[in-house]
């Protein structure tokens, strides 16, 4: 685009505003059509806000609020909007906001505990809700949720890394079931989950690693999957697993946040899939939050085990073993 | 577009007279309106139906036509989806009729993980006999988009679900507490074994030929060389023989030779060259690449030396080099080659070496990870060399380890 303003910081304060103008964009028809996604938005939103030094940009009571309006009484667990069915990505989302917010207990957490154990197929995987359907991500998302909840113990933790194991491929990398090809999503909730269950070393680490580096293409951004374009939201994906790995090094860290920055609107806040493309807040956590692991200046610190902002992490004694470039040797 | 059928003007549902005894329910935002939804009015108007009859928990014909209409505006929208299962099967509604008529909706399918899943929970009712259908299902929406990730996990679910030689618990273990009347729940469905054995393997043949299909529209597809891995070595049919590694070992230098700079092809040869099952699951075993160094050391010459190459290359090695035009070297042989010399000795570190030297100025945007390479050469004093390269005859990691 002709007379692109130069962007070559973050825009911290645009991204805060887009956040913040996600509650009145009224206008928006793509708003109104994600009201499935809407727990999920305002975690990602917050966490954002968060590691951008800005908790407060959203009202901690009405986002609490609306938390609890999303409780489905039948299941005990969250569905993503109120009257929406319980399912396990919105109630991860509801636990991750009430932790930053440390007011988990505000929720029925033995209810939610025991909806979580359910989740837990006799093969070790997890499936999403009561329907059934499996996939890695609901693996790390149920391990995660058990252990903001401090309840690891109701799970076959032995049989869920079995599974995780088993959707592992020739290439190094993990896939949503078995048999399901490598992809940088499905890598990184693996991994995380194996970090949360002490079970890295069953990784090749090496070799996923690579894989991993291999993600990054001339235009610095990275893709999730041989062949495939460049997103900014596998700046989290990608960087995460090599964070995990301790591998950040083996990616052109200047190049991605050159990358990522340039896919920012400099008018109306938030970050795209890649540059000219329409923003949301999902890319805009996700490229915010590869800028913190690479060291970018002024962005707080991520933790990406868990995509939590590390203070909040710290504070509950969670998983701390991942590395931030610039933050000394790990 | 059916120019001949055109689709008949939308008609609200607050206009429809079938749901005048219906009040409309609209959305509730929680004790404060956090983020307020304007809708358009179709889809205000549809969903506010739906929310009526979810309270009022109505599993009827007209509710078919409403959550149609729902998934056909917003295909993620997965309590709709829920609830629309959970109605053909308290109607007893013909579910291969449902396959087809969401087929037409194939667009809406592609990105949606719930339209996926909800085929899934179909196909879990209809059984076997609906697989194959799906198969040709899944071929058409790869047609439109080669490497969907759902697309693939849901061919892949099919082959392992329907046509593996042992039983598959599939469906969820765990009862629906909800055990309502009328109201339907997934039932756990096992599949037996089909006496057919030989039907079953056909399945798994074609599926090699699918994906020598789908190379040929793109050789560079990640996902028909993940697939067809699995297929041949992984998957509860694959047959791991020494001839048969050794068949595919053929057929990826074939395909490397068409298309050098193919990371899926190479990481399929190494595969390939690795041994199988490794005794235990925390221990990579790691490839044995040296044998194919006489293949690869041409695709590390520049692209100017080939014609020269070739003249003094053998007939019946050239169908393996690279064909005209190729721009070469390629990273991925080169990468290649630094491994492979490794495992010859001494001099063949000193070769990775300057290779991986080379490596940080043609790949700079990794040079870190060429650097690292080069190091670790020097940190270990080198991994040991195999003790004797073995003959090509030979290569064979797995002999029909099952």
């Amino acid at each position: 685009m002709a007379n692109q303003p130069a962007m070559d910081t973050l825009l911290v304060d645009k991204h805060v505003k887009y956040i913040q103008s996600l509650g009145e964009n009224t206008d928006d028809l793509m708003y109104h059509m994600t009201a499935h996604l809407r727990l999920n938005a305002i975690y990602w939103g917050l966490t954002a806000l968060c590691i951008m030094g800005r908790p407060d940009a959203l009202v901690k009571e009405d986002v609490i609020a609306f938390v609890m309006s999303c409780w489905d009484d039948d299941e005990g667990a969250f569905g993503a909007h109120p009257g929406h069915d319980a399912h396990i990505l919105p109630t991860l989302s509801a636990l991750q906001i009430l932790t930053i917010y440390d007011a988990l207990e505000r929720t029925d957490t033995n209810r939610l505990v025991t909806w979580l154990a359910a989740r837990q197929t006799p093969t070790g995987s997890f499936s999403g809700d009561q329907w059934g359907e499996t996939d890695t991500r609901f693996s790390y998302i149920a391990v995660q949720a058990l252990e903001l909840l401090g309840r690891l113990d109701v799970i076959d933790k032995d049989k869920a890394v079995a599974h995780i194991n088993r959707c592992k491929n020739f290439d190094g990398g993990f896939g949503a079931t078995e048999g399901a090809e490598s992809h940088a999503g499905q890598i990184f909730v693996c991994t995380a989950a194996l970090a949360i269950l002490d079970r890295l070393e069953d990784i090749d680490q090496p070799t996923l690693a690579w894989w991993l580096a291999e993600r990054q293409l001339p235009n610095g951004g990275l893709n999730g999957r041989p062949e495939k374009l460049e997103d900014v939201c596998y700046s989290f994906w990608v960087l995460s697993a090599l964070s995990i790995l301790q591998k950040l090094k083996w990616i052109d860290s200047d190049a991605l946040i050159k990358f990522i920055l340039s896919a920012q609107d400099p008018e109306g806040g938030g970050i795209a899939d890649r540059p000219g493309d329409m923003v949301d807040v999902f890319h805009t956590l996700f490229g915010i939050c590869g800028l913190s692991l690479l060291g970018y200046k002024g962005v707080g610190e991520i933790n990406p085990i868990y995509c939590l902002p590390a203070e909040v992490t710290k504070r509950k004694g969670l998983h701390m073993n991942y590395q931030v470039l610039g933050k000394g040797e790990a | 577009m059916d120019f001949l059928n055109p689709e008949p003007p939308y008609v609200l549902f607050r206009d429809r007279p079938e749901w005048s005894d219906v009040s409309p329910v609209p959305q509730d935002d929680g004790t404060t309106p956090l983020a307020p939804i304007l809708y358009n009015d179709k889809y205000k108007d549809a969903t506010s139906y739906f929310r009526a009859i979810y309270v009022a928990k109505e599993y009827s014909p007209r509710v078919l036509d409403l959550t149609l209409e729902i998934i056909k505006q917003n295909a993620s929208h997965y309590t709709v989806w829920q609830y629309r299962y959970r109605t053909l099967l308290s109607l007893n509604s013909p579910l291969t009729a449902e396959l087809h008529l969401l087929s037409k909706l194939l667009p809406t399918h592609l990105k949606s993980y719930q339209a996926w899943n909800h085929r899934r929970l179909l196909l879990l009712q209809l059984g076997k006999k609906a697989a194959r259908g799906e198969l040709a299902f899944a071929e058409i929406a790869l047609a439109k988009d080669a490497k969907n990730y759902h697309t693939w996990v849901y061919r892949e679910w099919l082959l392992c679900n329907f046509f593996a030689p042992t039983p598959a618990i599939t469906a969820s273990s765990h009862p629906d507490p909800e055990q309502e009347s009328g109201s339907a729940e997934p039932v756990p469905v096992i599949e037996e074994l089909d006496e057919d054995e030989s039907a079953d393997e056909d399945v798994w043949r074609e599926e090699v030929a699918f994906t020598d299909r789908m190379l040929e529209d793109d050789v560079r597809n990640n996902s028909v060389w993940h697939h067809r891995f699995f297929v041949l070595f992984e998957g509860p049919r694959a047959k791991p023989t020494g001839e048969l590694v050794q068949s595919e070992i053929e057929y990826t230098k074939h395909a490397i030779s068409l298309a050098p700079s193919n990371a899926s092809a190479w990481s399929y040869l190494r595969g390939l060259l690795t041994p199988l099952h490794p005794t235990s699951p925390t221990s990579a075993s790691r490839p044995r690449l040296s044998p194919l160094l006489p293949f690869a050391r041409p695709y590390t010459l520049p692209t100017h030396m080939q014609s020269g190459l070739r003249a003094l290359t053998a007939a019946q090695d050239r169908p393996f080099l690279p064909r005209d035009g190729a721009e070469l070297p390629c990273v991925e042989a080169l990468e290649f080659v630094a491994e492979a010399v490794v495992e010859l000795g001494p001099a063949g570190v000193d070769e990775a070496g300057q290779l991986y030297e080379g490596l940080k100025s043609r790949d700079p945007i990794r040079k870190q990870y060429w650097e690292y390479k080069k190091r670790s050469l020097q940190s270990a004093g080198s991994t040991p060399p195999v003790a004797s390269v073995p003959p090509a005859a030979s290569l064979a990691p797995v002999a029909g380890q099952a």
